[in-house]
């Protein structure tokens, strides 16, 4: 069963704000060029789903659709039903905008909340979890590379380095038992049994890692506050 | 509660690893604990940037054309009850007819109590919409399809196809749930039972005595998954509060209960009070 919840505002995802100024190592590709005043805001992007703009959804789809698939892809480990997951968060998103309320966060932290449960609940459904992702990435490219706004691209792909680096530092216990609660969906009990731990022990790694990972966060500059 | 397992349920519910009674329980410690509420939001936080820890995959360039063409193509919402009446009640009688020959089978599994009484139900409802529709047509109208098909245009009569197929492919569903709904403060005698098909994500409503509304108001179904509810779509009933509503709702999970509410037109973007009937759906 998928466990998802009401959701306050997502802060940090909400603080990135076109036009923001943010420092950005090379290791990331570049972003696409040109004047971070031409791109349209995810709340303007949306009043243009609101009023049936099918091309307010092909930028958005452009800004978002490789995160939604990547994140997808890592939860089903297969190409064909994360490109269905991906389409369907779109289609939702297209049909039913005011699903999405901007008062709760920003628009990134909810398309990866309704990606992750759709695609948790898709793998459930399928089991098709001795799939692997290896050898399936003919199309692997960066998130940020038809990203429209130069500024939300920099901000994401430094976000994207903190995060990982903060995740890279967890104990390996607490990362696993995070991973498989955040990507495979899993409860604590179909925790301890996949990992041949005691309920209690994974319960620890699991309050330990997010507390870790919260400090780690917070010193690496991510520290949650709008 | 120790303060580390108060932790560990509010990481876990963040965390979205918790078992049934612990869902319940962190609910309840967020709903009466302003500080755990305010924990719990920095905790999501947290578990929203797990995910731009993914590898990044780039789908299949065709994908996005597929979504553009399948947005231009899709009509968003699906309000009933728009469609001639006649047309819904073919649809309905024949769901009913075919629930008739599912029952046989089912009844081999031993349902067939329950789902008599369900067919009991429908059919007497399309037989009273039947009459109403009788009282209410001019004469001759009812018995001349060249002159409802003249009313129609094409978009109309697809849409209306595609409505009774899904109302017959819900009601055929061997899995489908159905009940009765329960009444609130708010009934005012309404009443209605639904079915549910889990497989389709679909789900027939047949209400009666819905309570008259201002101009301009709708009736809103809302589905709740445990978490947020979403709306399934708005209609407006009969002059006699009878309505039979197709939803199909975008939720992300099998919803658990099943509300309708009046709102505004348009429909309301949250579930605002009262609630005029509520059905659970048994997981």
């Amino acid at each position: 069963m998928t466990q998802s919840h009401p959701r306050g505002p997502r802060s940090k995802l909400r603080a990135i704000r076109p036009g923001t100024r943010v420092v950005s190592d090379r290791s990331e590709p570049d972003a696409p060029t040109g004047p971070a005043e031409a791109a349209a805001t995810d709340g303007e992007l949306m009043a243009g789903l609101l009023a049936e703009d099918v091309s307010a959804l092909e930028r958005l789809y452009d800004r978002y659709a490789t995160l939604v698939f990547s994140v997808s892809l890592r939860i089903v480990r297969d190409r064909q039903i994360a490109e269905d997951v991906t389409q369907e968060v779109f289609l939702r998103l297209w049909r039913r905008p005011a699903l999405y309320d901007p008062a709760r966060g920003r628009l990134l932290g909810w398309l990866i909340s309704v990606t992750r449960n759709r695609a948790i609940d898709e793998q459930r459904r399928r089991h098709r979890r001795d799939q692997s992702e290896s050898g399936e990435t003919p199309w692997q490219l960066r998130a940020e590379d038809r990203l429209d706004d130069p500024a939300l691209a920099a901000h994401l792909a430094e976000l994207r380095r903190t995060v990982g680096r903060a995740l890279a530092q967890l104990p390996a216990a607490q990362r696993e038992a995070i991973e498989l609660a955040y990507f495979g969906g899993l409860t604590q009990t179909e925790i301890a049994e996949r990992t041949r731990a005691p309920l209690g022990t994974v319960k620890t790694r699991v309050r330990l890692g997010m507390r870790h990972l919260r400090e780690m966060l917070a010193d690496l500059g991510v520290d949650g506050t709008p | 509660m120790t303060p580390e397992e108060r932790e560990e349920l509010l990481a876990g519910y963040a965390l979205g690893t918790l078992s049934r009674p612990d869902i319940e329980a962190a609910e309840t410690l967020v709903r009466t604990d302003s500080a755990a509420a305010a924990e719990l939001h920095a905790l999501h936080e947290i578990v929203d940037m797990i995910a731009l820890d993914v590898p990044l995959r780039r789908a299949d360039p065709a994908l996005r054309a597929r979504v553009l063409a399948a947005a231009r193509a899709h009509a968003r919402t699906i309000v009933f009850p728009r469609m001639p009446i006649t047309q819904l009640l073919v649809g309905t009688a024949a769901a009913v007819a075919i629930i008739v020959v599912g029952m046989w089978a089912t009844a081999l599994r031993g349902q067939i109590a329950a789902l008599h009484e369900e067919t009991a139900t429908l059919s007497a409802l399309v037989r009273a919409d039947a009459k109403r529709l009788d009282a209410a047509l001019p004469p001759g109208a009812a018995g001349d399809p060249n002159e409802m098909a003249s009313q129609q245009d094409s978009l109309a009569v697809e849409r209306d196809q595609a409505q009774r197929e899904a109302i017959v492919a819900v009601t055929l569903d061997p899995a489908a749930k159905s009940g009765a709904f329960d009444q609130t403060n708010a009934s005012h005698g309404a009443r209605g039972r639904f079915v549910w098909s889990g497989a389709l994500r679909s789900g027939v409503l047949v209400l009666e005595a819905l309570p008259t509304l201002p101009l301009g108001d709708v009736y809103q179904v809302w589905l709740d998954d445990g978490t947020v509810p979403v709306s399934g779509g708005t209609f407006v009933p009969s002059r006699r509060g009878e309505a039979t509503v197709l939803i199909r709702p975008d939720v992300a999970n099998q919803p658990v209960r099943i509300s309708i509410a009046a709102a505004r037109a348009g429909g309301a973007s949250t579930l605002q009070p009262p609630v005029v009937l509520s059905a659970v759906l048994a997981r």
